[in-house]
Order: C-alpha cells, then sequence, then structure tokens
C-alpha cells in the first residue's frame, strides 16, 4: 500500500470521526510513519489520530511518540493538555486527568472538549448518573451540540429512562430533520416505551424514515413490529386496523423484495418469508 | 484602429516591473509576522456562547418543529417563551457598550488600521512618488476611456490606449493578484491576506453574539410565538398505503 | 397446592462453537457492550444438563431497544426450529472493563427466555479475563432460582467441550472477530449472515484437525 493511500484513508476517517483504532496503528507503524515529513501541516492532526489511536488499543509506545512530537510542535496548546489528560485516562489516572480538564475549563470557560472529556471520565469510572449530571450542565450552555444530545440519549437508553431519551432524539430531528437514523432510532425508543399513543407514534416515524430511504431494513422491520403491536394491544376501530394491516403487509412485500433482489446467502429463503409471516397477526391467527 | 505597439524600455522591466512585485511580497510577509505578534486571542465569554446556541436552538425549533410531535414542541417553547420561566424572557444580559466608547474595540480598529492600511498607503504613495510619469506594463485586455484618469496618473497623453497603466495601477494589481504566493509561502489563514480581511469585516463575525442581545432575544421569541406546528408526520401512514395500492 | 421447585440443570457445557462466537462478537467491538442469545437441543431429557451448542450474537452498543429484538428473536426460533434446536439463555459482554453485572436489559431479557425454557442460562462476560491466550472460562453463567433470582454457578458446574480455549485464542489472534456478524450487521447489510455459518464451519475444521 502506498503511503499517499493510507494518508488519505486517515483524511476520510478523520472527517467521519469512525473508530479504526487497530488499523490506524498498523498502517501508521507499516506505512506512513517514516513518510511523515512529506505530510505537511497534515502531520500534526495525524499525529493526533495516531495517538488517540495508540491509547485505544493499549499501544503506549506508539502513543507516547506522537505525542512527544505535539508538545514539542506545540508547546503549552491547550489541545494538547487534552491529549495528556486522555494519556492519564489510558492509565486509569482518572482524578489526574480531571485535574487537568478542570484547569482547562478554569482558564477558559468556553472549552468544550475538556468539559466533554470530563463526562468520558465519569461514564469510564461507572459513574453514570454523575455523568448525565455533567453532560446536562455543559448541554444547559451548549445547547446545539448534536453529539453530546446524542451521547445524553445513549444514556438514558441504558439506564431505561426511555422517555428522556425520546427527548433527546428529538433535539437531533431538530437538527437533522432529514437524517432516516434519527426517526427509526426515535421510533424504536417510542416502541420500548409501549402504550397506544407511542406506538403510534413509533409507527408513523418507521414510515417516515422509510419515506427518506426507502431500503432502511431497520425501519421496515420496526413498521412491521409496530403495526402487529397496535392490531394486538390497542383499542383501535376495525377499519383503523384494516388500514394498519395494509400498511404492515406493504412493508412485508417490501422487505420481501429486497431480500431477494440481494439473494440473501444467509437464511433461506422460505424461512425468511415464514419469520416475517409470523411477525404479524392476521384474523387467522399464527402457531406462535 | 490599431495601434503599433509600445516599446518599453527594458530597465522598467528590471528596476519598476519587478520590484514593485518584490516590495509587496516581502512587506505582506512582515506585515503577517507583525499581526501573528501583536494579535490577541478575542476572548469569548461563555455567556455568549450560551446565548448563541440558544438562538440557534431556538431558530432550529421554528425552521424544524413540525418534525417533532406536537407535544413536544411545544414543551421547548415553553422553555423559551414562557413569560416567568422561559430562557427568552428571564435571561437578562447587561447591553453592551457602544462601539465607539469601548476601548478594547478601539484598540482593535487600531491595531488593524495600522498593520493593514498604514503600509498600503504609505507604500502607494512612495510608489507615485518613485515611479511616476512613465508606463509600467499593459493589461492583456481593452479597457475604456474613462479608466484613463485612475491607472494613467501622472501620464497626461491623451492618445495613449487605456491598457497601458502606471506604477501605481501595477501597485493594486499586486495587492490582490498576491493572495495565492502568500498561501504558498505562509500557509491558510495568513495574516497578509488583505483582500480576505476586508471581506471578514464586511460579513461580520457569526459565532459571537450581536451587540444587543436584548433585541435579538425579543425577536426570536417573538417568532416562536407565532410559530404554528402543522405536524409533518400526519399523513404519512395514508401516504404510505396510498403507495402500497397504487404498486398492487 | 404444592408448587413444584423448578428443576435446576446439575452442569452445563458449553460448546466450541458457542465459546467461539461469543468471544469473536465481543473482541470485535471492544469498545462497546454486546449481546446475542445462546442456543441447545430443544430435547428434553430427565438429566436436565445443559449443553450450549452455539451462539447468535445480536447486538453491539445499544442492546436495550424492543423492535429489533423481538425480530431477531422470532427469526431465531423460526429459523433453528427445523434443526431441533431452541434459545436456551442470553450472553452479555458490558462495556466497562470490570462490569460483569448483569444490568436491568440483561435480566429482562433472559427473564423473557426463561419463561419458555427452565433452564435458560445468563452468560456474562469477564471483560478482564477474555486475551488472546484464554486459560480459564471468561464467564459467570447463572440461571433462575425457585424464587426467580438469577444464581451464580459454581466454577466446577460449568464445563467448556475439550480444546475450546485453544481454538478460540487461535481464532482470536488471527483476528477472525473481523469476519463475524451479529444481528445489527444485518439490518444495515442484509447480506451478512447473523447464523454465522462459515465460523461455524471453520471452528469445526479446526477441531477435527486438533483432533479433539
Amino acid at each position: 500500500m502506498h503511503w499517499e493511500e493510507v494518508r488519505d484513508k486517515f483524511r476520510i476517517w478523520r472527517e467521519d470521526n469512525s473508530r479504526h483504532s487497530e488499523e490506524v496503528v498498523d498502517l501508521w507503524v507499516n506505512y506512513l510513519q517514516s513518510q511523515k515529513h512529506k505530510l505537511g501541516d497534515e502531520q500534526w492532526m495525524v499525529e493526533e489520530q495516531v495517538f488517540i489511536a495508540g491509547l485505544d488499543c493499549g499501544r503506549l509506545d506508539v502513543a507516547d511518540q506522537c505525542f512527544i512530537a505535539l508538545s514539542k510542535q506545540f508547546p503549552g496548546s491547550v489541545r494538547v493538555l487534552k491529549l495528556k489528560g486522555m494519556r492519564l485516562e489510558t492509565l486509569e489516572r482518572h482524578e489526574d486527568a480531571l485535574t487537568i480538564y478542570d484547569a482547562i475549563i478554569r482558564e477558559d470557560e468556553t472549552n468544550s472538549t475538556a468539559r466533554k472529556r470530563k463526562v468520558a471520565v465519569l461514564k469510564s469510572q461507572g459513574r453514570i448518573q454523575e455523568a448525565i449530571k455533567e453532560l446536562i450542565e455543559y448541554l444547559s450552555k451548549f445547547m446545539s451540540d448534536g453529539e453530546a444530545w446524542q451521547e445524553l440519549a445513549d444514556f438514558y437508553i441504558k439506564e431505561g429512562d426511555y422517555g428522556k431519551a425520546a427527548y433527546c432524539m428529538e433535539e437531533l430531528i431538530l437538527q437533522n430533520p432529514h437524517n432516516h437514523l434519527y426517526y427509526t432510532r426515535y421510533a424504536e425508543i417510542k416502541y420500548t416505551q409501549g402504550g397506544a399513543e407511542n406506538l403510534e407514534l413509533a409507527r408513523n416515524y418507521f414510515s417516515m424514515a422509510i419515506k427518506l430511504n426507502p431500503i432502511n431494513i431497520r425501519a421496515y422491520y420496526g413498521l412491521i413490529v409496530s403495526c402487529s403491536s397496535s392490531i394486538t394491544s390497542s383499542k383501535l376501530t376495525s377499519s383503523k386496523k384494516k388500514e394498519i394491516q395494509k400498511l404492515s403487509d406493504w412493508a412485508q412485500k417490501k422487505l420481501t423484495q429486497r431480500y431477494e433482489e440481494e439473494k440473501s446467502k444467509s437464511i433461506k429463503m422460505d424461512k425468511l418469508q415464514e419469520s416475517l409471516n409470523s411477525l404479524c397477526i392476521t384474523d387467522k391467527s399464527c402457531s406462535s | 484602429m490599431s495601434e503599433p505597439e509600445l516599446l518599453l524600455d527594458p530597465d522598467i522591466r528590471i528596476w519598476v516591473f519587478l520590484p514593485i512585485v518584490l516590495v509587496n511580497l516581502l512587506v505582506g510577509i512582515v506585515r503577517h509576522y507583525v499581526s501573528v505578534l501583536i494579535s490577541t486571542q478575542k476572548k469569548v465569554d461563555v455567556t455568549q456562547v450560551q446565548d448563541s446556541q440558544a438562538m440557534i436552538r431556538a431558530r432550529l425549533l421554528r425552521e424544524n418543529g413540525k418534525y417533532i410531535p406536537k407535544q413536544s414542541f411545544l414543551m421547548r417553547r415553553h422553555f423559551f417563551n414562557n413569560e416567568d420561566t422561559g430562557y427568552l424572557k428571564t435571561v437578562k444580559r447587561a447591553s453592551n457598550p457602544q462601539p465607539m466608547t469601548d476601548p478594547n474595540m478601539m484598540i482593535e480598529m487600531l491595531k488593524g488600521n495600522v498593520t493593514n492600511v498604514l503600509p498600503m498607503i504609505a507604500i502607494g504613495g512612495w510608489i507615485n512618488w518613485t515611479f511616476s510619469g512613465f508606463v509600467t506594463t499593459k493589461v492583456p485586455f481593452p479597457l475604456t476611456l474613462r479608466f484613463k484618469p485612475m491607472l494613467q496618473r501622472g501620464i497626461e497623453l491623451l492618445s495613449l490606449d487605456a491598457s497601458w497603466v502606471s506604477s501605481v495601477s501595477w501597485y493594486f494589481l499586486n495587492v490582490f493578484g498576491l493572495r495565492s504566493i502568500y498561501t504558498l509561502v505562509l500557509g491558510e489563514n495568513n495574516a497578509a491576506d488583505q483582500a480576505r480581511i476586508m471581506e471578514e469585516q464586511m460579513s461580520g463575525a457569526a459565532m459571537s453574539m450581536t451587540q444587543d442581545t436584548k433585541a435579538a432575544f425579543k425577536n426570536e421569541w417573538e417568532a416562536l410565538e407565532i410559530c404554528d406546528h402543522k405536524w409533518a408526520l400526519k399523513d404519512i401512514e395514508t401516504e404510505l398505503i396510498k403507495r402500497a395500492e397504487v404498486e398492487c | 397446592m404444592e408448587n413444584l421447585p423448578k428443576k435446576m440443570s446439575s452442569d452445563i457445557t458449553i460448546s466450541c462453537n458457542a465459546l467461539a462466537k461469543i468471544l469473536l462478537h465481543t473482541a470485535k467491538y471492544p469498545h462497546l457492550a454486546v449481546s446475542g442469545v445462546l442456543l441447545s437441543t430443544s430435547k428434553k431429557n430427565d438429566t436436565s444438563e445443559t449443553f450450549i451448542l452455539d451462539a447468535i450474537p445480536l447486538f453491539h452498543g445499544q442492546l436495550g431497544l424492543a423492535p429489533m429484538l423481538e425480530v431477531a428473536l422470532t427469526q431465531i426460533e423460526r429459523v433453528f426450529k427445523s434443526e431441533g434446536l431452541t434459545i436456551a439463555g442470553y450472553y452479555q459482554a458490558n462495556e466497562l472493563l470490570k462490569d460483569n453485572m448483569p444490568d436491568f436489559v440483561a435480566m429482562k431479557i433472559a427473564e423473557k427466555i426463561a419463561e419458555n425454557n427452565n433452564e435458560a442460562c445468563l452468560i456474562m462476560v469477564d471483560n478482564r479475563k477474555v486475551s488472546l491466550n484464554l486459560d480459564t472460562v471468561p464467564f459467570i453463567v447463572s440461571q433462575l432460582t425457585a424464587d426467580g433470582k438469577w444464581k451464580n454457578k459454581e466454577k466446577t458446574g460449568v464445563h467448556l467441550e475439550s480444546g475450546s480455549l485453544e481454538i478460540t485464542s487461535q481464532l482470536l489472534q488471527k483476528k477472525v472477530h473481523r469476519d463475524i456478524s451479529d444481528f445489527d450487521n444485518h439490518l444495515d447489510d442484509i447480506t451478512c449472515d447473523w447464523t454465522n455459518k462459515q465460523i461455524g464451519k471453520l471452528v469445526g475444521s479446526l477441531i477435527s484437525a486438533a483432533g479433539f
């Protein structure tokens, strides 16, 4: 592999903010490290990326080299100080890391990354309730930070507080009203909450996800289970139930079509059809 | 009507054309380093950040509120607009001092002027004084007569084609043209980039709040009050069922 | 009326296949929680010894959302019914290294499974014991007691198929965890095989090659 390909790959991963720590470290050591002087100004972002990847994999040898390079280039930098904090987190010296982050925040109250690292430290210590409190405090000041809302939604789902998780997902929908993934997740939360109203919302939001992305498999499945739950549990008129049944049938059809298109190698088609049938409850009841 | 081409003394190339480019380039680089030395970090207050983020959130609520359920929309509007507890109603910010009297602003303006405007005037004047009375170069496209007094200052020739320009015009061309060279030499975001600076001055700061927080909040409050919630997902199921019937 | 006590299985044996899949799933997402179900034969004999034949990886990241879980459980029941297998338990590996306690999601799902299967097991992965050279079972296995509490089984009550630790270590060293698919992967890309037949075959061939 050519070092330029590796550089480009790293760039894409930086922009996506995706986690490929093992690969980053491997590719750096094997291809890019020796050529790093050719990277120009990009070198420092790559060093930061490799540093964090090294911490993630427990490769402190790789991470420390990057840290030395960065501290030499940017002495007294707050960004490098934050990396120092992350290194302490890896060594499980959580209190020392918190001290650094608190110092950064004292120096500059508008620094958002240090605040978010504090939440991360609390999370890794298992102090979830405190982490939630800290995150809410952060969001009261930085209320347009989508990443933070996402993290808070994850916390609430883990804690089983689905109502609050739904609130967070709504914030994300407000920020990105055309992202089908947010609609899907919101619908899943609503379904998990249960109750007639929430089931109806689940159906609607799964439908919207399908409208935004006609190949969102999760949304089709979600729509099918929401419809079947609505039909069995809710007190709906029979005409409404018929409508919902139509919707469910359509979703099943689209799903089967999709599987046939992909010529799924996983489960045999007839088995899939059986599974799909068992998801819906029609007038002729299926064997459970 | 084709004019005979003017033949310029090659000395002009060596002693006027190139020196102007060089002087411009070097002064630009010096300016960059000087401004880096004397620049201060623009300190933003956390309350300013909070307010600007709140404004963004309120705006998003107005624009995209129709994608969340009505109850959720009303809850959030209540958070912003409620008479007693709403963010836009209760958060009071001290009205900022006028730009003219604020000492920090004055210093910033002074620094900006010293680094950018002064050198421009100084060098422009020097070039005008040193290199006057002759044409330096010809621009490759034809110009109308209206440009003559501007571009041929110091050369009172009525019959001279307007494409022939004096040193000062060449200097101004350089100011804009050397931008890319600055980027090559100094990297992105260099302080020598005058054109970019002028752009920035016009667009104004996006992140930090405008001076009058109170007025902005009031406007946002009004906009939210009159905002109507038309749920975008109201008929989504019917829509899909219709689609289902069409496809069958 | 006399309540008959729930029969507690005497011993639990975990097949190499199941061990491998659980640990490969855990290794694929070292920074996230993962979960899945366990399969055993649906034949019930009197000895009621439980043999966990296979594991189906379900989710990574968010484990507690109901819709996809219901879909997965329904499909698994259907698909494996014809092979004589049934859902016999649930496994989960938590996100934090030192956290091996089942949370409310794990208990809820395991209880739901136990409604249909008395001997259902709840396996929590002990993250600290997972390594490239396994020397001990990195699981905490528990079952429901008569009074509805999850009780940990003694180490002596949990057995592994011969050679499981060595073979699984080999797979982890060869980075086979990059190839395992869970139900989440399948929902994102339906060509992913959540039954992981290929890995099952690989494990089978390694077992016969090693002569276990």
